[in-house]
This record gives structure tokens, C-alpha cells and sequence, in this order.
């Protein structure tokens, strides 16, 4: 198993079950050699909402693996600035 | 009754109407002014003496149905960088310019007295008024009096203080469909050219107009608005994105290390969960009052981007705070909540100053220790210096490299001598070549690459490799032209794929042309050509086209990334064209 702390924005957490904090960041302990994919399986978000995923910021893939120690960010499409 | 071309001779008070000249018909927005900036103002000019002319032209779609059609853009020579401006702006004066059927209107001259107007467009005419009673007003009480004289249904076109002052910081206030002051043609100084021709506001009342546009194909051109409509509807940042938290990127670009903090420092602020756009739209909504959420600037603007801070009583303390505002007096202030900055983005849309190189310019003065970064009330009264324009006003008043110079700082974020927008170019690179190379200087919607380097829009490039941003950003500069030209709001790119062929659809039914995006992209890129041509005769060489050492010398945590693009690659982006 390994940790990865993951940062997840209100538009997502709401629809994660029984998290109510606006900071987004959680703790998460998933199987050695996952994916980007697996974590937000793991959180249960539906994947097609996740545009945007930044690891150790740097923008990844759902494909991209993930290490011990790893901060992995989940965001809605962008726009702005 | 055809289009005309209005000018305005401020030494004379006089004003005429011209014909457009044919090789203006297919040129709108930036290009027009462009054009004409370099056709008409010697560019070894004072920009502050008579000879420097400022030219406010509405897009080549405003004044349509197009959807987020009514960008202003307003072009000049540059007392901040010295080279060619223009200076794009919201609201919805440009639509009401083009109600009138004025493709541009050109102010010129400089008044022998001193002495202050209004200029009042209208449907019987353009005249100036005495202006001397609104001397010395902020935009709000300007606007405030200005509907008691004119009604309320008008458009403003205004300065504030500094523009009177001449600060190089000074930017023109282009008003909302509600009404309000804030929707800035901000970047460059322009409103201290302004305030050097006596010109005090610019008064739009349209209605009654006689003009009447003649689509080329009037069905051709409701069909391609329903295109774009539905581009608008089917983009998930056009159709609800924007409406829930605003522009307010904050914890993207500081999750990919880019976000300026204290003085372009550090990539990632301790403080960036608790200012977010999610977090400012949650206040307003919990605040209630005055406070509002998903406001457009413009009529039929289905995006509605903007907001409207109330402080804890429920009365406004902001118009609408932008992401680069935000960071700008935020983060890159060491600022840490939003009602902070929401009192220096309301004090820089009073006094009208440029809310991005006054954050720019803060952000300097407290690396120099004048202030203590995330002294919010101490930069408050700060800017009201710059408002009564007393001497410390008015170094800020020069913006971020006047500020250096006067403290011995040599981290100063500016090219061209314009400060830098909200993304550092250390972790987004693209953004760094087109700071340094765009015409108008350091300026991020010149050239946003932020969409491939950070949002995977249209692309993947890493934003931390150095290799093939020239071309990007020559791309992203070329597409702002065209979006410039034509009066469209640069978010209306976030739309769906079909806003591409409805671009060239509304053009080709409003004025009768056979274009395809070849032609639409030839548009921009000679609209940059036109630009670079003008800063050549300024005097300006590659030399300026360079980012400040620091950025190639100091790394930036979180990544300890440094600009790394060549400077033969920075010269690539025009040499191609240029060579």
C-alpha cells in the first residue's frame, strides 16, 4: 500500500459522501502501482467530471502512475483567468 | 447610412466626421485601432503631447447579436511602455458605439488651457461639454453624476484621478450594463493620455440611433449566432463554470507551482484554499445584501462571469474582483482574505487605476519594505496617496518598474515596462515567451497559452518544458488578435468546438466576405505586424523582447524552475514572419 494526498475542489466534494470541508485535501492509502484513476475510483467521483488532474504539479492523465508520497489535485474542466 | 469615423480635435473642440476609408471596412477592434495608431501618431512622440492620439473602435461583430460581442478596444501610444497599446476593455460601450454607426472614434490634440470635457455621442451628433465640475472625481461619484445629467441609460467611457495625475498606471473605466464603473481598458496607461487631451469622460447615449446595420445575409447570420449560442451552451466553463465561481483560477495555477506570491517569490500560497472562487461566491451568496453572483458586463452575454462583493453588512465593497486582480492585490501582496482585496480592487476602480500594475507595483514596494506584504490597510491608504497624488501616490501611480527604480528592487515582474499577469512564467513558459514578446508587453490575454500549458485545452505541452513555446505562444498571440479584432470576448475560446466555424459564419454574413480561418488568422497576424512595425520605429530592438534576469536566475519553488527558453526562441516567434 502507499499514501497520496489528494486535493479535491467543493464542486467535487459534493458528491463525495459525507465530506463537508472546503479544503479539499485528503489523506488517501491505495494498492502500490495505481493510477490517477484509481484514486478518483477510490473517492468515488464519476470520472467524466475530472478534466484536469495535476501531480506534483504537473498535469497528468487519469493513465499516470502514482508513487508513494505523491500529491495528486482533481479539477472540473478550466476556464478562466 | 454607412458607418463613420468620428474625430475629435481637443485643440479646437471641434469635431468632424469622416468616411471610412475602404481599406478600413474589413478592419474592427484592435486592428482598426492598430492600424491607425500606426498610421496616424509618429512613434518617437511625447505620448503625453499633442501629437500621440487614442483611438476607441468597437470590434468588427459588436453591435450584433453575436454572443459576448461587445469588447472595446482602445489604442494609443503607450506613456508605460513607451510603445503601441491597445487596451481591450468590457461592458457595454462598444456595443453602443456601434448602434451609432461609429467605427471608430479618434481623439486628438491637447487643450492650450488645461481645461476639462465630456464628450456626449448621441443620436443628433458629437459635442463636448464643460467638464470642469467633475475635476478630481472618483468614477463612482463621476458616474453618479453623470446619469443625474444624462439619464440613466448611458454608457461611460471615463478616468479617474490618475488619469487626471498622468500616472502610467492610469487606465480608462468602460461601464457595465448595469451602470457601474470597472470594466477596465486598463493595461498601459492610457487614461493619463486621456487625462492629458481634458477629457474627462466620454458619454454614449444610443438610443434612437439612426444607423442600421445591414447584414450581408441576415439569415446566414442568425444562423451562425444560433452556432455559437449553442457552442456557448454545450463548453461546461461557458455554460455554468463562470456563473459559480467567476474567473478564479487561484488553485490551479497554484497547484502547478505558477502562482505569484509575495512579489513573484514563491509559486504556491499557504493561503490559496481560502481564496478561491469557490470561497468568494460562498461569502457573497452567505452575505446576502448588494452581494451578487453570475452577472454579465454586456446585454445577451451568456457566460456572466462577473460578481458583486458585499462586505459583512451586505453593502458593496467591490465590483466584480477578477482572478488576475485577485492574485495581483492577493497572493502576490501576501494578502490572505478576500475582503482585503476587495477594498484595494474598489480603490483602484474609483481613483482608475490598472488593478493588475497596481498589484504589480504594491508587490514591488513591499520587497522594498515600504510596506509589510499582507498590509492591506496600510496598502489602502497607500492608493489613496495615489488618489490625492501626493509623492509616494505617485511613484506607485509609475507602476511596478517605477516603484523599482525609486527603492533600488531589482525583482521587478515587467517587460516593456509593464507588469507581469498572475501566472509566473518560470512554471508556465509558454506564458513567459508571450510576455516577452508580445507588442503590448507583459500581458497574459495577448497570448494565453495557459489553456494548452495548464487547462489541456486544445493540447498537452508540459508548462515546464522550454522546447517549442515559441510557436505556441506565436499561435495564442495571432488568436487574441483575432478575438481583439472582432470585439469577442477571449472566454467565448472556452466555448464549445463549433464557436471556431461560427466566428467565420458571423463575419462572412455580416459583411459579405468568402472567409475561411485562414483569412480570419491573417486579420490577427497583420494586426501584429502593424504593432511590431510601430514598436520598431519607437526604438525598440530584441532587447526588449526579454524577461527581467531574475526569472532566468532565481528559481521558483515549489519546482525550482527557472525560464529556460532561448532567446534565439524568442526571437523565433516574429522572425518567421519578419525575416
Amino acid at each position: 500500500m502507499m499514501n497520496v494526498n489528494v486535493m479535491i475542489y467543493p464542486s467535487f466534494l459534493r458528491r463525495i459522501a459525507g465530506r463537508t470541508r472546503t479544503d479539499g485535501r485528503v489523506a488517501l492509502q491505495i494498492a502500490d502501482g495505481s493510477s490517477v484513476f484509481d484514486v478518483v475510483r477510490a473517492l468515488g467521483i464519476p470520472e467524466d467530471i475530472v478534466k484536469v488532474m495535476i501531480v506534483n504539479g504537473r498535469p497528468a492523465r487519469m493513465t499516470s502512475a502514482l508513487a508513494d508520497g505523491d500529491t495528486v489535485g482533481l479539477f472540473p474542466p478550466l476556464g478562466g483567468g | 447610412m454607412s458607418r463613420t469615423i468620428i474625430r475629435v480635435d481637443m485643440a479646437a473642440l471641434s469635431v468632424s466626421r469622416d468616411v471610412v476609408p475602404l481599406e478600413y471596412e474589413l478592419l474592427g477592434g484592435r486592428a482598426l485601432t492598430s492600424r491607425i495608431v500606426n498610421d496616424e501618431v509618429p512613434a518617437l512622440c511625447h505620448p503625453l503631447r499633442r501629437h500621440n492620439k487614442i483611438v476607441f473602435a468597437p470590434g468588427l461583430l459588436s453591435g450584433t447579436t453575436a454572443p459576448s460581442s461587445s469588447r472595446i478596444s482602445v489604442g494609443g501610444k503607450s506613456p508605460l511602455t513607451g510603445g503601441i497599446k491597445e487596451s481591450n476593455g468590457g461592458g457595454d460601450v462598444s456595443a453602443r458605439l456601434a448602434n451609432l454607426g461609429i467605427k471608430a472614434l479618434i481623439l486628438e490634440g491637447l487643450p492650450d488651457d488645461g481645461a476639462l470635457h465630456v464628450l456626449v455621442v448621441d443620436k443628433d451628433g458629437v459635442r463636448l461639454e464643460p467638464g470642469e465640475a467633475y475635476r478630481g472625481l472618483g468614477t463612482r461619484e463621476l458616474h453618479r453624476a453623470l446619469h443625474a445629467a444624462h439619464g440613466q441609460k448611458i454608457g461611460i467611457s471615463c478616468i479617474g484621478p490618475a488619469g487626471e495625475h498622468r500616472m502610467q498606471a492610469a487606465g480608462i473605466s468602460n461601464s457595465d450594463q448595469q451602470g457601474e464603473p470597472g470594466r477596465y481598458s486598463a493595461r498601459g496607461g492610457l487614461g493619463a493620455v486621456m487625462g492629458s487631451k481634458g477629457l474627462k469622460a466620454i458619454v454614449i447615449d444610443d438610443a434612437d440611433a439612426e444607423f442600421e446595420l445591414k447584414y450581408a445575409d441576415k439569415d446566414a447570420f442568425r444562423d451562425a449566432v444560433r452556432l455559437s449560442a449553442q457552442a456557448m451552451k454545450e463548453g461546461a466553463i461557458t455554460s455554468e463554470l463562470m456563473r459559480k465561481r467567476g474567473t478564479h483560477i487561484n488553485e490551479y495555477i497554484d497547484e502547478v507551482g505558477a502562482l505569484p506570491t509575495r512579489n513573484y517569490s514563491t509559486g504556491r500560497y499557504e493561503h490559496t484554499p481560502t481564496m478561491t472562487g469557490w470561497t468568494m461566491y460562498e461569502t457573497i451568496r452567505d452575505r446576502g445584501g448588494e452581494g451578487r453572483v453570475a452577472v454579465g458586463c454586456s446585454k445577451g452575454c451568456l457566460i456572466q462571469c462577473m460578481s458583486i462583493y458585499a462586505g459583512k453588512d451586505g453593502k458593496v465593497l467591490s465590483q466584480s474582483i477578477e482572478y488576475e486582480s485577485g492574485v495581483l492585490l492577493g497572493s502576490n501582496l501576501g494578502i490572505d482574505n478576500w475582503d482585503d482585496v476587495a477594498v484595494l480592487n474598489d480603490l483602484c476602480n474609483d481613483i482608475g487605476l490598472d488593478t493588475m500594475e497596481t498589484g504589480a507595483a504594491l508587490g514591488v514596494l513591499m520587497e522594498a519594505g515600504v510596506l509589510k506584504f499582507g498590509d492591506g490597510p496600510g496598502a489602502a491608504r497607500v492608493l489613496e496617496e495615489a488618489r490625492s497624488g501626493t509623492a509616494l501616490g505617485r511613484i506607485v501611480g509609475m507602476g511596478a518598474d517605477g516603484v523599482g527604480k525609486a527603492y533600488g528592487v531589482t525583482r521587478v515582474p515587467t517587460v516593456k515596462g509593464q507588469g507581469m499577469a498572475a501566472y509566473d512564467p518560470r512554471g508556465i513558459k509558454g506564458m513567459g515567451v508571450t510576455y516577452a514578446t508580445s507588442p503590448m508587453g507583459a500581458d497574459h490575454t495577448a497570448g494565453f497559452t495557459v489553456a494548452p500549458e495548464v487547462f489541456g485545452l486544445g493540447g498537452n505541452p508540459d508548462p515546464l518544458s522550454n522546447q517549442g513555446k515559441d510557436a505556441l505562444s506565436r499561435d495564442y498571440q495571432v488568436g487574441a488578435a483575432v478575438c481583439d479584432s472582432l470585439g469577442l470576448c477571449a472566454f467565448t475560446g472556452f466555448a464549445a468546438e463549433q464557436q471556431g466555424q461560427a466566428m467565420v459564419d458571423m463575419v462572412n454574413a455580416d459583411y459579405g466576405t468568402d472567409w475561411t480561418a485562414t483569412e480570419l488568422n491573417e486579420l490577427g497576424r497583420k494586426a501584429l505586424l502593424v504593432e511590431r512595425e510601430f514598436n520598431k520605429a519607437a526604438g525598440f530592438t530584441a532587447a526588449a523582447d526579454r524577461l527581467p534576469e531574475f526569472f532566468r536566475e532565481e528559481p521558483l519553488a515549489p519546482h525550482d524552475a527557472v525560464f529556460d527558453v532561448s532567446d534565439a526562441d524568442l526571437d523565433a516567434v516574429y522572425d518567421i514572419w519578419e525575416s
